[in-house]
């Protein structure tokens, strides 16, 4: 792993349409697995201590290497590596890149975007350079709701430029004016009790839009600074970035990083339709999506796909974790089996699947990822569910 | 016609979405496909009173260390087939706490157990699975995917205990 990676990658939150809790049931299911794993481990130490017939004979303290305390016992339990539980959810969508060049980019703004902001505010701590870049992928509530929660937002040095779809720039600004610097009466501490006048950082907004279906009238508007066009890349430092349409209910844009021949692709809240009708205007506009991005995801060193249902699930045949299935036919997000197509027949080196349905609960999440990595050994490819907290370079 | 949901059950790597294939497709294929999640197809029978039945059958991924089947995949199941690998004796430690997982979670349920791959040599056989299962006395079939031995009898066995 090199000293200062191209592109560092934090996953905050992977998780689908609402943040979630980890039940008792589910807590209690991830401390059998760690007990297991750590009892399995202590009785083979143990063995260690036992004769030919399988008797231990072995003191307490010559087992744990001195007497009873709390020092020794934590000292014992060091000497055994458990796997943490895995957390595949958590917040709402939020990723961030620190790229080689001392560039932050946060991707999505969920509710783990309060834990981003905070990093990035140690991290900056009492630097001059403190201007964030935000690219947003839709404007759904999932992906947007940390915003008002976010550190970075509330300190007048910090200058944060949002780069999304105008619907993305709205859905931040209706409540909040932050670009406007206006909040209808109606909406003002209705959804949020804040709005501009109470975050005091800089805001800046530039629209990605297709020039081609609307040209700009102007260089700006009262919700839009400025505007780019989505046919060409943003570049900031070193990296490169193409955004690109995919298929969701909403507007939603994905996008392509690269930095010193190194590619990662986010993509969240695209469908892959499965309607019957091929003519079908939402199928072909889905076909479309799609053929972008298996263009803009060849040969990618990281991948993030949505990848919400199975297809029993979509076809609704079965419920996520139920029995009662029903059609997700144009819900906005695709099959688990689909993204292994796209990314096998992309040869995507590592394919991180999410935006985890918040109803499939965490012993379903990793019994699908343990044959996800069966599935990864077959191929030669990498294949996982995404996981909060994680961090990978590129 | 009445429709009945079958579910496949067992380890990963018997042979299940194979045994569905074969007795669904007629296909089989040498190639190892970790199945995910579940996939649904379906298949008529006639059965020996005369009657027709629409199979509805559930192929869910294996079970794995710590993490088995998810139970809501097999409500509603009318029965199952329990499915062991006669070369892997791991399998039927497996599809005992398969059985022990439904009948805590959901109750008992009629199913056939099957030890697949018996084209290959076993390192366990029937009378291994019946102590297992004493309780239980399911039908034990040998079978093999690959030359559809006992693959359709296993399914007609089952779909007249429904």
């Amino acid at each position: 792993m090199p000293d200062r990676p191209n592109l560092r990658i934090h996953f905050y939150g992977v998780q689908g349409s609402g943040s979630v809790f980890p039940s008792r049931a589910e807590r209690q299911a991830a401390a059998e697995v760690s007990d297991h794993d750590l009892l399995a481990q202590v009785f083979a130490d143990l063995k260690r201590h036992a004769d030919a017939e399988g008797r231990i004979s072995a003191t307490v303290e010559e087992v744990l290497g001195g007497p009873v305390s709390r020092r020794t016992l934590l000292a014992y339990r060091r000497r055994f590596d458990v796997p943490e539980p895995r957390v595949y959810g958590g917040w709402t969508t939020c990723v961030r890149i620190e790229t080689a060049d001392g560039h932050d980019i946060v991707l999505d703004c969920g509710s783990g975007f309060r834990v981003c902001a905070k990093d990035i505010v140690a991290k900056w701590g009492n630097r001059e350079d403190r201007e964030l870049t935000i690219l947003g992928s839709h404007s759904h509530y999932d992906h947007t709701e940390g915003f008002d929660q976010a550190a970075v937002c509330f300190d007048p040095r910090n200058r944060i430029r949002i780069c999304a779809e105008r619907s993305y720039l709205k859905a931040l600004d209706q409540n909040l004016g932050i670009f406007s610097h206006h909040v209808d009466v109606n909406l003002k501490g209705v959804v949020t009790p804040l709005h501009y006048e109470l975050m005091p950082a800089q805001f800046e907004s530039l629209e990605i839009r297709d020039f081609t279906r609307k040209p700009p009238q102007g260089d700006s508007d009262s919700l839009a600074n400025g505007y780019h066009p989505i046919s060409e890349p943003l570049r900031i430092g070193a990296t490169t970035i193409q955004p690109f349409e995919v298929f969701h209910p909403a507007p939603c844009l994905a996008y392509r990083f690269e930095h010193a021949g190194k590619v990662f692709v986010f993509c969240t809240d695209h469908e892959l339709r499965r309607g019957d009708d091929p003519e079908h205007p939402l199928q072909r506009a889905s076909l479309e999506a799609e053929a972008r991005l298996r263009a803009h995801s060849m040969d990618a060193d990281l991948l993030y796909r949505d990848g919400q249902f199975f297809q029993a699930e979509y076809d609704g045949e079965i419920g996520v974790s139920s029995t009662f299935g029903v059609s997700r036919l144009d819900w906005g997000h695709s099959c688990v089996e689909d993204v292994l197509d796209m990314a096998t027949a992309c040869r995507v080196k590592h394919t991180l699947i999410g935006h985890h349905d918040p109803n499939r609960d965490w012993s379903e999440r990793n019994w699908i990822d343990e044959t996800l990595r069966r599935k990864s050994e077959q191929e030669g490819l990498k294949f996982e569910l995404a996981r909060a907290e994680t961090v990978y370079d590129l | 016609m009445v429709g009945k949901k079958i579910a496949m059950l067992g380890m990963w790597g018997v042979g299940k979405t194979s045994l569905v294939q074969q007795y669904v497709h007629s296909l089989y294929s040498e190639k190892y496909h970790a199945s995910l999640g579940v996939k649904v197809d379906k298949k008529t029978v006639q059965r020996a009173d005369g009657g027709q039945m629409m199979l509805m059958l559930w192929d869910i991924a294996g079970a794995e260390d710590h993490f088995s089947v998810p139970l809501s995949y097999v409500r509603g199941a009318a029965g199952y087939l329990l499915v062991m690998d006669g070369t892997r004796p791991e399998t039927l430690d497996a599809a005992v706490e398969l059985v022990e997982t439904v009948e805590t979670g959901i109750g008992r349920l009629p199913f056939v157990a099957v030890i697949n791959k018996s084209d290959l040599d076993w390192t366990f056989g029937e009378a291994d699975v019946r102590a297992r299962f004493s309780d239980q006395d399911p039908l034990i079939l040998p079978s093999s995917a690959r030359t559809g031995e006992n693959v359709e009898a296993a399914f007609l066995a089952l779909a007249e205990q429904l």
